[in-house]
């Protein structure tokens, strides 16, 4: 190696290692403000919102809107993405789609253009998915529109975006949607909240269920608070020991 | 590869019907009920709450709580006390099921319209504004086919309006299923 060549690779060495690290600074920042004045929604949605777009997906493809001033709010793009698309979920830069087949993870690198990092096929049924920087939850169950024949929560590792491995499956009664705050992830279940111990996020510990008379059917942890939709409205609980609820109250009908 | 091309053809019309070629005579399935434009894109608040019947997807954004009434509209709440909740009105948006929040705006589905709802907000929901609507966001409908499988349903016809719910009924030769 001559020394231009050994110049070169330090000078383009430099270059990147600077242009990653604006590039993550910038989306984090983005992420945090977005943050303070976003709406938080359950892992049911089919809307979410990341700095100036909000993310819609139909049956079968993201639609992109730019809402950077909300009065002129318009579509800016449409993203194929697979069938029978059900839920999406944001984490920071990116974004985690679930569908009755399969789990997509695309990058908001390009926010007006999300770009696929990663598609996980799995056993047919639908699937809720929340995820933070290693693991991704995901839950399949049977049910009128869901076909499948499997009632579980899988874990995925996520460490490398690219190639999601499923570590763990988890079987349950009929799981729903889901939420995680702190060391502890939610899982609904019919007439169970089911309660995990996420302290090591690939491999879950079940602890003491919460139990009810309604259905739950998704979660918004928020702060010490846990909202929950229940049957014919939404329910609230205490989170403050993130791993043991304690009921507030209910407002149905 | 014939029917292959129809039945992608007729995933892209309706979003994940199959069209049938066959003649089925008179089977039980669903019909669509129209509701008129004007009816279909009338947005209303209303500071009297309104009993939840079939309780949707939920948003939170500092102290209020939305929930949707599936196909009907948006449940404000303030949890500002969560051992004691209140609800604090109703947003009629026809077709909604989905929402979402930045700022002081709202974001939800009007059937395939994607409206901008600004609520004006002084201890609660006072009033609601709608500040844009995009038409025909989303051409691929959330939500606009019967429920369940390997059932038979009239194929909407867009010219005849909104399709606010389905009804199950007799009905000849369907041209739709799924």
């Amino acid at each position: 190696m001559n020394r231009i060549t050994r110049i070169l690779i330090v000078i383009l060495t430099f270059s990147s290692v600077v242009l990653n690290s604006c590039t993550k600074d910038g989306a984090g920042e983005s992420a945090a403000a977005a943050a303070t004045a976003t709406g938080t929604a359950g892992s049911l949605s089919r809307f979410t919102i990341v700095g100036n777009y909000l993310y819609a997906v139909d049956m079968t493809q993201l639609n992109v809107f730019d809402i950077s001033n909300p009065s002129v709010t318009s579509k800016v793009g449409t993203v194929p993405v697979g069938f029978d698309i059900e839920t999406i979920f944001p984490y920071q830069d990116k974004l985690f789609i679930g569908s009755a087949s399969a789990m997509y993870i695309y990058s908001l690198a390009n926010p007006a253009l999300p770009q696929q990092l990663s598609a996980v096929q799995h056993i047919r049924a639908c699937d809720p998915v929340v995820a933070n920087d290693t693991v991704a939850y995901v839950t399949l169950r049977t049910g009128t529109r869901c076909f499948g024949t499997i009632n579980a929560l899988i874990v995925y590792k996520i460490t490398d975006i690219r190639t999601p491995v499923p570590v763990m499956q988890i079987p349950l009664t009929n799981p729903n949607g889901l939420g995680y705050s702190g060391n502890a992830l939610y899982v609904c279940d019919r007439q169970n909240l089911r309660v995990f111990n996420i302290s090591n996020s690939l491999t879950p510990v079940a602890v003491t269920p919460v139990t009810a008379t309604e259905n739950f059917y998704d979660v918004i942890p928020y702060g010490n608070l846990l909202i929950c939709y229940i049957d014919n409205g939404v329910s609230f609980y205490d989170i403050t020991n993130r791993l043991q609820p304690v009921f507030l109250s209910k407002l149905t009908h | 590869m014939k029917l292959i091309a129809a039945g992608l053809f007729c995933i892209f019309l309706a979003g994940g019907c199959v069209k049938t070629a066959s003649q089925p005579g008179e089977v039980s399935g669903f019909v669509p009920v129209y509701t008129p434009e004007t009816v279909a894109k009338a947005i209303v608040f209303s500071a009297v709450a309104k009993p939840t019947e079939n309780a949707g997807k939920i948003l939170v954004i500092g102290n209020l709580l939305y929930q949707v009434e599936t196909g009907a509209g948006v449940h404000v709440m303030d949890i500002a006390n969560p051992a004691s909740p209140v609800k604090k009105g109703f947003i009629s948006v026809p077709g909604c099921q989905e929402l979402a929040a930045k700022g002081s705006d709202l974001f939800v589905n009007n059937y395939n319209d994607l409206v901008v709802l600004t609520p004006t907000i002084a201890g609660g929901v006072t009033s609601v504004a709608v500040l844009r609507r995009v038409s025909n966001a989303f051409p691929a409908a959330l939500n606009s086919l019967p429920t369940g499988t390997g059932i038979y349903f009239e194929c909407p016809d867009p010219a005849k309006g909104y399709v606010s719910g389905w009804v199950r009924a007799t009905i000849k030769n369907p041209k739709c299923r799924r």
